[in-house]
């Protein structure tokens, strides 16, 4: 059987580093390719209406609501209660779906 | 709610202030009357009350000002070497202006008119106590009064804290009812009745990496996470609700009815 060579292990003492003060140069700026892998949740209405909290307390079930949209116009697109999005209503499958007609720059 | 610390701020109004004065005139009156034999003109009240003592009497803790303890509260006359000064001067008839010695008769009487003048603002028994008016009675909002009289050639500060102006107040049936024919309360919610709130109704979330989210382009399609046989989810102010949404059209908008939720019968 081979032995291992011997090993010298020493302990190890951190420097406090708390003095100092930051530079002003940005590292990381805006570099989105930092973080392609990071998952995002894109959110799509139909469709918004405003009614007093004394209408939502006296709303039946089945109630009817109208929305702010026609049938036809585009659903709106958010990403974290920012609209980035406009597209056209489709079915894809059994699954909704959007089809982009106007789309934010990302960077 | 985080517990905070918080006192009673109590507002005494021209009415009260002018009661008090009142009150502390008839009081001062009557002692004059029973120590002095006379109400006079040499001997003429002027009692100017002040809502609050900061600004009225300088702050201090004179060893020369004393504090009563009455069984409602506290009094503190202030200044009160001018006014044993005065009450020499006003027993002798003006003649001896020199302060009695301690310990003698005539100090004796003239404290005792002090304790007697103390008991006739305070309207029940009194007891001196060392120490001065509690903090409490200096702070802003204690309800709290100074009582400016002219007794003779003294000028005496009165400062009763807030418990006894209370109790005097009482007395005088002022300030510490509730209203009389009070306004019946409403629900808190009863209020927000015409308070706007926003409904809105999603299609659906597609969670994508952001390298994917920065390759959309027009013209691509993106798949939701709902199915088409189901209803729509439905937010109230931005909070998510039970209720689900089913799509359809009314006059040309989208629209939807909102019913239970599944499986909710």
């Amino acid at each position: 059987m081979q032995s291992n060579p011997p090993v010298t292990a020493k302990s190890v003492a951190l420097q406090d580093i708390s003095e100092g003060t930051e530079g002003t140069r940005t590292l990381f700026p805006g570099n989105l390719d930092l973080i392609q892998g990071l998952k995002v949740n894109l959110s799509v209405s139909i469709g918004r209406t405003e009614i007093t909290v004394g209408e939502l307390f006296s709303m039946k079930e089945d109630a009817l609501l109208t929305l702010d949209k026609l049938a036809d116009e585009p659903v709106d697109i958010w990403l974290d209660q920012r609209l980035v999005g406009r597209g056209e209503l489709v079915v894809v499958g059994d699954h909704f779906g959007v089809r982009i007609t106007e789309f934010g720059k990302t960077g | 709610m985080a517990a905070l610390e918080a006192r009673p701020f109590r507002l005494l109004g021209a009415t009260a202030c002018a009661a008090l004065a009142a009150r502390a005139a008839r009081a001062t009156t009557a002692w004059q009357t029973a120590w002095l034999g006379s109400s006079s003109a040499d001997a003429a009240v002027e009692a100017g009350p002040q809502c609050e003592p900061l600004a009225a009497i300088p702050r201090r803790a004179s060893s020369d000002d004393v504090v009563f303890d009455t069984a409602r509260g506290r009094l503190a006359l202030v200044q009160v070497p001018s006014l044993r000064a005065s009450l020499v001067g006003m027993l002798s008839g003006g003649r001896n202006d020199r302060m009695p010695a301690d310990g003698t008769a005539a100090a004796g009487v003239v404290d005792d008119a002090i304790d007697a003048l103390a008991g006739a603002l305070a309207g029940d028994a009194v007891t001196r106590v060392p120490s001065f008016l509690s903090d409490e009675a200096w702070r802003k909002g204690s309800g709290a009064v100074a009582i400016e009289c002219r007794l003779g050639a003294a000028t005496l500060g009165v400062l009763a804290d807030g418990p006894l102006v209370r109790a005097w107040l009482g007395e005088l049936g002022i300030g510490l009812h509730r209203p009389r024919n009070p306004q019946p309360l409403a629900a808190p919610q009863s209020g927000l009745g015409r308070e706007p709130v926003e409904i809105r109704v999603w299609l659906g979330e597609a969670s994508l990496e952001l390298g994917a989210l920065r390759s959309l382009a027009v013209g691509d399609v993106i798949l939701l996470d709902s199915r088409i046989d189901q209803p729509l989810d439905v937010t109230v102010g931005g909070r998510a609700v039970a209720p689900r949404a089913y799509l359809g059209t009314s006059g040309g908008a989208r629209a939807v009815r909102l019913g239970p939720p599944p499986g909710h019968h």
